[in-house]
Parts: C-alpha cells; structure tokens; sequence
C-alpha cells in the first residue's frame, strides 16, 4: 500500500557574485499523489453449529455381596449361589435370546481380551452386517423366578469374524475387545504418563503406530496392559499397589484341576548382556608454526677475524610462498617473509674484502627466512562401546551356570557436513591453538553423551524387567466356578492341599457351555523362583566415559627443517629425503663436488595413526541384582 | 456427533454410559471417561461466550432418587477427585480441539449409601452449551 510519494526538485545556482545577489533562491516542491489501495481488513464471521449436549449416563451396578465375595475357602459359587445362571450376550444393544454352545471370553496380560459366542438368528440376517457391531458379554444369576440378577459384565468389543454353519444355521462370532486399536490412537503424553518407563528409538527402533510405543515402554517397566470391562486402558503393575488381594482356597476351585507348568533351566536367564555403542565424530584441528632463519652473513658471507665463510645461493620470498603453497591438508593461517635489509655491508673487516650491496629493488625478492602459521583439521570416528552385564547372582548359583541373553542398541550422531576437512570454509568452526590440538565431539541435540546414558539406562532397564519376566514365567492354573470378579489385576494367595503359591494373575477364561450347564473360570498366575520378596527397580550406575590413555610425545607435533649447503668440501650427495633450505656456495661449480638444486622444501608433521584412525574405547562393568520372587511351595 | 464421551483415551470407542459396579457394602466407586472428538480439525466452545466462558461437565439427576447428584464427584485428575466438591460441574477448557492428543480425562467418582442390589442410572454427565466450529 502506497500512502504518498513526493519528488522535490532545486534549481541549480551559479554565476557571479552578483547574480547571486539578485536571483532570488527558489526551490520547487513537487508533490505527487498517488492512487492508494485502501486499507482493509476483512473481518471473517465464522458461524458454529449448536450442538446437541453431550450425555453420559452414570450407571451404579450394585450387585450382591455374596456375588462378588465368597472365595477364600468358603467354597460354593459365589457368583450364582442358586447354581442357576444364565450368559448374557448384547449385541448392538439388544440381547441375543437363542444362544447355542458355548460362550467363552479370555483375557490375558498384554493381549486384546477375545471372545467367542454362537447363536441363531431368529430374524433374517445378513451376515456381513454382523462384523464390527458392538458386544458385550456378562453373566448373572438366575433368581427362583427365572430372573437374572447380579448381572457381571465380562467383556465389551466388536465382532471381528463372523461365521456361519449353513447345516444348523449357527452364526459364530469372534470377537475382540479393540486394544490394538485403542492403543494405536491413544496420544503418547498420556502412554508417558499412565506407562512410564524409558523408550529410545536406537532401542526399539521406529514405532509403527503408538501401539508399539507403548509397548516399546512397558518392556522397561514391570507392568502389564490391557482393557479393562469398560475398554479403557489399564497399566497393571506385576507386584504390589494396584492389584487386587484375591484368597483362593482348595474349597473354592474344581478338584484335580490345579496344574504347575515351570520354565526350563534353558527358558531361564540369570543375566541380560547390555551392550551400547555411542558413535560419534570427533572434529579435531591443529596448529603448527613453521619457521625458518638465518642470518645475513650466511648469505653473504664472513670473513672477519678468522671465519671464512663463503657466500651461498639466497633463499627467496618466492621459494618460501611455492613451498608453504605444497603443503597439502594444511592452511595457511599467516606468513611472515624476513626479507633482507637493503644497503651495503662489508664482507670482512674492510671493503678491500668485499661489499655486499642489496638494492631497495632486490631485497624484498630475498629471504632470510620465514614464520607460517599453519592449521589442519580433520574428523575421527570415536565409538564409546559399553557392555554391562545385569546378573541374578542367587539365581546363577541355583543353576549351576550362567545363561545369558544380549540386548543392544547403537546411538550414531551422524556428521554430514561434506568437505569439512578440506575446505575451512564449511561450518561448523571451530578454534584452532598457534600451537597443538583442538579437539570437539560431535554431539548434536539428541545424540548427546546423555542421550547415549539414556540408552544404555533404557537397555538396563529393560534387562531387569526381563530377567523378572523369565524368573516369573512358571504358570500354577486351576479352574473354578465361574467367577467374572478375577481378573488381571489380582494378586491372588492360593492355597490348595498340595501348593501354596502366590501371584498375580496373568490369564483367565470364562467357559460358559449352555449345553453343558458347565461355567468355569480357568485362572493362571504367575510364579517364580521361591521367597516372595520384593525388590525396587534400580536406579543404574553406570560405567564412567572411557577416555584415550594414549599421550603424544613431542615429535608427533614437529618437523625439522634443516639446511643443507652443497659446494663445500664436506657436502655430502643429495638425499631425496632431506627437508629444509637446500643451497649452494656462490660461484663457479667446484669439479668432485656436490652440487644441488637449490630448493626450499618443507614438511608438516604427519597426523598419527591414533588421532586419525577410528577408535573403540570400551567400558564393561558388571551389577549384581535382585527381582522380586513369588512364593510357590509343594505342601 | 464428533465431540462426546469415550471410553479410552484414544477416543476409540464412543461411550454410551459409565457402569460402575460394587457390592452392597457401601464403597468409593472410580471410572474415568474421556470428552473428545476424533473428527479432524474441529474444536468445541461455549455458545455463551464463545472462546471466553469454559466448557462445562455438569452431574445431572433426571429422576430423583436412586442416585443423587451429591453423591458424585468429578474432576479432571485421579488425585483431583478428593479435593471436588460433591455435585459440582467440573469447568473445561474454553476450547477443546479434536484429536487424541486433546482428550479431556474425566473422572468420576460415586459414593452412595445405597444397598439394594440393582441398576441405578438416574445420573447423568451432561456437556452442554456446545458450539461446533470447523475452522
């Protein structure tokens, strides 16, 4: 938008004196109007639509005591006390009234709750219609008036798969309890919050959906997921608060049902090999000074008192820039050329002995020597690698021998500034000293020397919650009359004739066969290696940052530039490996002399193999611990 | 309707009612429901004051008896159902946008002295005052 413009315009003034005096000073002022675009601001009226409210009924279910309690050794069933029940399947919100066969619903630690019911459809049905509708699943008591009552809900899902036997015109519906889903679109703030634990990506790799990233964090905590009746998602610790108390006696579960399935000492673990590597560039620069002096009367000659040194080919300022130019791999961060005065001075103790004379011309093209400053910078692989080994000392001895598994991530901070050795120009900078080594590690923002701990925290973690998952992997199982109040989330004392034992629960399924009139509840938990003590989840130690011992002697960092003068008597053959000022008397070449070509040629120390080569340097530490035991004993 | 109540926090499955069951013995009765939706790009005022006045949960008693409308709390946290007073609305945000990440947690708790085994759903959570808007 244009507001104005204006164009102011002088006269130009000149002329005599008088001229000035009489012309009067004008200056024009030119204004010119534009056409500007009008101011606007669009004001936007944006309309919602009402909505209905939103209502959510508070159902309070109050069902029996008796119903929901009995256990402990009072025998009889408490959640049909009569013996009469009934299976109650709502489908869509209307319940199923020809239901054949049985009706089974099982839950599981961190599985989808499954169910399966069969029923004929008393209306015409089509069968596609059926999968994804709604169910849910409960049972109640029959009171004397064939009445249902203390009605227990047990599962709520969808129809997955539906089924038809076109012989007796059966519809067989499997059905889940849409956990996969539901953990799929559950926001990971809430999966941090409610699950907890640690999760790294170098760990358990890119989720696919946020199903797999809770579950990437339960793996590093003691917990078990699942849904509960309601669908919502629950976090169930594997000990302690939170679960249930839940007694069952040998009154209370079906005789001769009552089995204990224990792991091999192969399906045991009494260490988890933690192995991290940290991989990283470390950005490393050097600065060298390279100098080079004489003096005058090296060139010149001496012969004063009793030296006789004779005059020797001069140095030039063009042979120091050519051979500071040949260092490949290094900078030239400044050159200082100490040029000779220009003047005349006496060879000897008179002039009858010689004047040198260096003209204002000449003297800048000569070298008595130099100082270059130098830098070099290049970039070195570090590779941090950890092993730590978390062990079950007691359970260690108890076998007799280890048995172990590896677990392992790699964190890489990947460096991909193209070129960075060679051209000073690309970032990052970093400094350079006059003299020695500069050297950074590339740890960007989440490939920090603390995102690395965290890794290896998160694999520690893991490990111990698998060491606890193994030794909990025995499974003690019985059945009992139907009983929709066990569930996942109890801890459940049992104590039979023959075992005593307790844990948590980790499976149970209801068995409803309407042919039958059988309904069973058939209850695992697990148990482990014996004591029922608890145990906190550690807070690691872990291995301090290995660091290089290597120390660099002082020839790593320097060069010796000598000075090698041929003509003389004394001057040996020329060795292609010399490295310095290479010159020669002044003269007429001397015959069975050595003569060279006069040169100027230099070197930079070489960058040895420890600071240039990939390098591993390794920390191991083992930590004893202990996970918490269950209590399982043959009476 | 894209803004109701759902059962889980990934607003999955849309909620038709909150059950919570007990025995005769008089006990605290917990559940949580989430307010959302999981329509994209939609967000939720109050049609009082749009974008000023909160969205509101209030505890409705449609029926009298059974259940009475102080014997429910309801808060935004767990901890928070301690500290609420017994019966009274619950404010929200004064604009709630779709998707997971903006679930809005309720919880619920019941604490009634009623004993008789049954059914009692005069209670209700009630969101009203809702403005839909589609930006």
């Amino acid at each position: 938008m244009t507001i104005g413009a204006f164009a102011v315009g002088a006269v130009a003034v000149s002329g005599s004196e008088s001229a000035e005096a009489n012309l009067p000073i004008s200056l024009r002022v030119r204004i010119v109007i534009t056409a500007g675009d009008p101011i606007t601001l669009p004001v936007v009226i944006r309309i919602g639509a009402t909505q209905p409210d939103a209502v959510l009924p508070v159902r309070v279910r109050i069902v029996s005591d008796a119903a929901i309690g009995g256990l402990g050794g009072s025998g009889g069933w408490p959640a049909a006390a009569s013996g009469k029940w009934k299976p109650v399947v709502i489908l869509d919100g209307s319940p199923i009234s020809k239901l054949v066969g049985s009706v089974v619903v099982n839950h599981a630690d961190d599985e989808a709750r499954t169910a399966e019911f069969s029923f004929i459809p008393d209306t015409v049905l089509q069968p596609m219609s059926l999968t994804g509708r709604r169910v849910e699943i409960g049972f109640a008591e029959r009171d004397d008036s064939g009445s249902t009552i203390n009605y227990q809900v047990m599962f709520r899902g969808v129809v997955d798969v539906p089924s038809i036997d076109l012989t007796d015109k059966t519809v067989t519906c499997t059905c889940h309890d849409q956990m996969q889903e539901i953990l799929a679109a559950t926001d990971k703030t809430w999966i941090d919050a409610n699950i907890g634990g640690r999760w790294r990506e170098e760990v358990s790799g890119v989720p696919a959906d946020n199903r797999e990233y809770a579950e990437a964090r339960r793996a590093s905590v003691p917990v078990s997921l699942a849904l509960d009746s309601s669908q919502s998602l629950r976090v169930i610790p594997w000990r302690g608060v939170g679960l249930r108390n839940l007694s069952i006696k040998q009154a209370d579960i079906w005789d001769g049902t009552q089995s204990i399935d224990l792991p091999s000492r192969d399906e045991l673990r009494t260490r988890i090999v933690c192995r991290m590597q940290y991989r990283y560039e470390q950005l490393r620069s050097r600065g060298a000074v390279s100098q080079y002096a004489q003096p005058l009367r090296f060139f010149i000659g001496d012969t004063r008192g009793t030296k006789n040194d004779k005059q020797k080919l001069w140095l030039t300022t063009a042979m120091v820039n050519g051979a500071i130019e040949s260092l490949s791999g290094w900078n030239v961060e400044s050159l200082v050329v100490t040029n000779p005065k220009s003047g005349s001075t006496l060879v000897g103790e008179t002039a009858s002995e010689g004047i040198y004379i260096i003209s204002d011309s000449v003297a800048p093209e000569l070298a008595l020597g130099f100082t270059a400053r130098l830098s070099t910078r290049w970039q070195q692989t570090v590779t941090q690698d950890y092993t730590v080994e978390v062990v079950l000392p007691d359970l260690e001895t108890a076998l007799g021998a280890p048995v172990s598994e590896e677990i392992g991530a790699t964190v890489t901070a990947e460096f991909d500034a193209d070129n960075w050795q060679n051209d000073i120009t690309v970032e990052p900078v970093i400094s350079t000293p006059l003299m020695g080594d500069n050297v950074v590690p590339w740890q960007p923002a989440g490939y920090s020397q603390s995102d690395a701990d965290e890794v290896l925290r998160t694999l520690l973690d893991q490990a111990w919650v698998k060491l606890w998952g193994y030794q909990r992997s025995g499974r003690l199982s019985f059945e009992m009359p139907l009983n929709p109040v066990v569930w996942l989330d109890c801890w459940t004392s049992f104590q039979s004739d023959s075992i005593n034992a307790a844990g948590k629960v980790v499976s149970v399924e209801h068995r409803m066969d309407i042919d039958s009139g059988d309904a069973t509840t058939v209850v695992s938990i697990a148990v482990g290696l014996p004591g029922n003590t608890d145990a906190s989840q550690p807070s690691w130690t872990i291995p301090a940052i290995p660091s290089v011992d290597y120390t660099r002697p002082p020839e790593d960092y320097s060069v010796e530039i000598g000075t090698y003068v041929g003509g003389l008597a004394t001057s040996p053959p020329f060795d292609e490996s010399w490295i310095g000022f290479i010159t020669n008397l002044d003269g007429s070449e001397i015959a069975g002399r050595n003569w060279y070509d006069r040169k100027l040629s230099m070197k930079t120390p070489d960058v040895i193999a420890e600071d240039r080569d990939a390098i591993t340097l390794t920390a191991s530490s083992i930590i004893e611990t202990t996970v918490p035991t269950d209590l399982l004993e043959l009476l | 309707m894209s803004f109701q109540f759902f059962a889980d926090a990934g607003l999955t499955v849309p909620a038709s009612e909150i059950v919570l069951s007990r025995g005769e013995t008089p006990s605290e009765l917990n559940g949580v429901v989430f307010f959302g939706s999981n329509v994209s790009g939609e967000y939720l005022v109050n049609k009082t004051a749009p974008g000023v006045d909160p969205l509101q949960v209030s505890i409705v008693d449609s029926a009298g008896g059974g259940v009475a409308t102080t014997d429910v709390k309801i808060a935004s946290s767990y901890g928070g159902l301690s500290s609420a007073t017994a019966g009274a609305s619950l404010d929200l945000a004064d604009t709630i946008y779709s998707g997971s990440s903006n679930a809005v947690a309720v919880y619920v708790r019941v604490s009634t002295s009623l004993t008789t085994p049954g059914e009692y759903s005069d209670v209700s959570l009630q969101v009203d005052d809702q403005l839909l808007m589609e930006p």
